[in-house]
């Protein structure tokens, strides 16, 4: 169920108002469909959220296509001329350059940065936000950026993890987790992958794949002997969309 | 031999002492290497999932004395890595209360905690360790993954699959009840137990307030 600002909506204005975007209609779908419901205080923050969500999935594959390398952190690498490798591995943004075009310059030049799978799903949130918010907003309000996994995040990019939504969406960052991984490469733990909403996932070091795939890649990564298989997870991981939207209305 | 290459020799060693040859004596060692490595601004995740994949929720004691150091750094660190514990998440608590705090919560919740496997790379803050609340609820001890230990009649069962559609409030209060009543008075417990869980929810509310842990 859909409600904004309390009431009901009517599925058909919305549909309306969005055209035929594939990825959009799924989504205003699966929220109608659903026994859960889906709160939204205007008609902006829900097509803020749309457009959210799809660039994200916009800006994973664009992130596929950029030839950016998979690196464990110990081996990380990035464009000194935009981030300073920390010494855990990690990209800390220089504070004399842009943080649009720092972003972008890993679109760009893809070949000259190398990272895991979670720092990469951090990277397409910051290229969605980008995309969505507007250079000028952007440089504003996100000017320290740390791109190292999950953690160290910007106050202002707050994620987390949803270990039993109701409902999965396109855009939603899904983990395959392996649980007998060989431990002489614990990089193969798990892949965070982003659901492209086609039955698709983007997982930095796996591709644009199918979930068998995915599980296949993980599998072939345990420890010797093991038959205990990967799979995925019931979670998804998410940006705050309220509160970008917050940050968004309020520049 | 590089620095990269020890490193990685380490952290190899550790997660296949720790998960293939269960040999928990070497975590001590690991929790050393944790806090060296951080105070050093160096990657610590492969050695906290090597730490946390003993399994055994006594680690987090381990972790906890952290609290009782007189170096900032190391208390830092301790802060991020047991802020899955809800007396430890978003408290402005001074080092001391927290280290206490940790304890009367493990003390409290030992034969319901379980291993979840989460991780830094998995999500933003993973539990690796929680409360199993249906299992705190019935008063029944979980094995490390979670299940809960012998068989429940059907009484049990049936009361266990209502408690699961509350939502977490409400789970929270019945199973802090349940533990404290428990513990107090096990003839009142078998008493309340067996009420509707509508009455057993108005009975937590009264005497706990609706406080939550």
């Amino acid at each position: 169920m859909l409600t904004i600002s309390g009431n009901v909506v009517d599925v058909d204005t919305v549909i309306h108002d969005i055209g035929n975007d594939e990825i959009k209609l799924k989504i205003i779908n699966i929220m109608n469909k659903s026994s859960y419901n889906y709160r939204f205080s205007s008609a902006q923050e829900l097509y803020f959220i749309l457009d959210m969500r799809k660039n994200i999935i916009n800006a994973s594959k664009k992130l596929f296509r950029s030839r950016l390398r998979f690196k464990t952190f110990k081996n990380s690498e990035c464009n000194e001329y935009y981030w300073r490798r920390t010494p855990e591995g990690g990209f800390l943004l220089k504070s004399n350059v842009q943080p649009s075009k720092a972003i972008n310059d890993i679109y760009n030049n893809g070949w000259l940065y190398g990272t895991e799978c979670a720092t990469a799903i951090v990277i397409v949130y910051y290229k969605a936000v980008l995309d969505t918010f507007g250079s000028e907003r952007f440089n504003r309000i996100f000017t320290d950026i740390y791109l190292m996994d999950w953690q160290n995040l910007s106050g202002k990019l707050r994620v987390s993890t949803n270990r039993k939504p109701p409902d999965i969406f396109p855009g939603d960052c899904r983990y395959f987790k392996n649980p007998d991984v060989d431990p002489l490469t614990p990089e193969w733990q798990g892949e965070n992958a982003i659901d492209l909403g086609n039955n698709y996932y983007y997982g930095h070091g796996v591709g644009i794949t199918t979930a068998e795939n995915i599980i296949y890649a993980l599998n072939n990564h345990r420890k010797p002997g093991s038959n205990v298989s990967a799979h995925l997870l019931e979670s998804s991981t998410n940006p705050d969309y309220r509160s970008l939207y917050k940050l968004y209305n309020n520049y | 031999m590089s620095r990269g290459e020890y490193t990685d020799i380490l952290d190899s060693c550790a997660i296949i002492l720790v998960r293939e040859y269960k040999d928990y004596s070497i975590l001590p060692v690991i929790k050393e290497i944790i806090y060296n490595r951080y105070k050093q601004g160096l990657f610590i995740h492969d050695m906290v999932w090597a730490f946390f994949e003993c399994r055994d929720p006594n680690c987090i004691l381990m972790l906890a004395e952290g609290f009782n150091s007189e170096d900032e750094k190391e208390v830092e660190l301790t802060k991020e890595l047991l802020k899955f514990i809800p007396v430890v998440r978003n408290s402005s608590l001074s080092k001391e209360m927290l280290y206490s705090n940790v304890r009367y919560w493990l003390k409290e919740n030992l034969p319901f905690i379980y291993y979840t496997g989460e991780s830094f790379q998995q999500m933003p803050d993973p539990s690796p360790f929680e409360v199993s609340l249906g299992a705190k609820y019935l008063f029944k001890k979980v094995s490390r993954d979670g299940t809960i230990e012998g068989n429940l009649t059907d009484d049990e069962k049936r009361q266990l699959n209502i408690f699961n559609t509350l939502d977490i409030n409400s789970q929270i209060l019945l199973s802090n009840y349940s533990f404290i009543l428990h513990n107090q008075n096990i003839y009142s417990w078998n008493n309340w137990i067996r009420y509707p869980i509508t009455e057993q929810l108005k009975i937590s509310a009264a005497k706990l307030g609706g406080s939550i842990c």
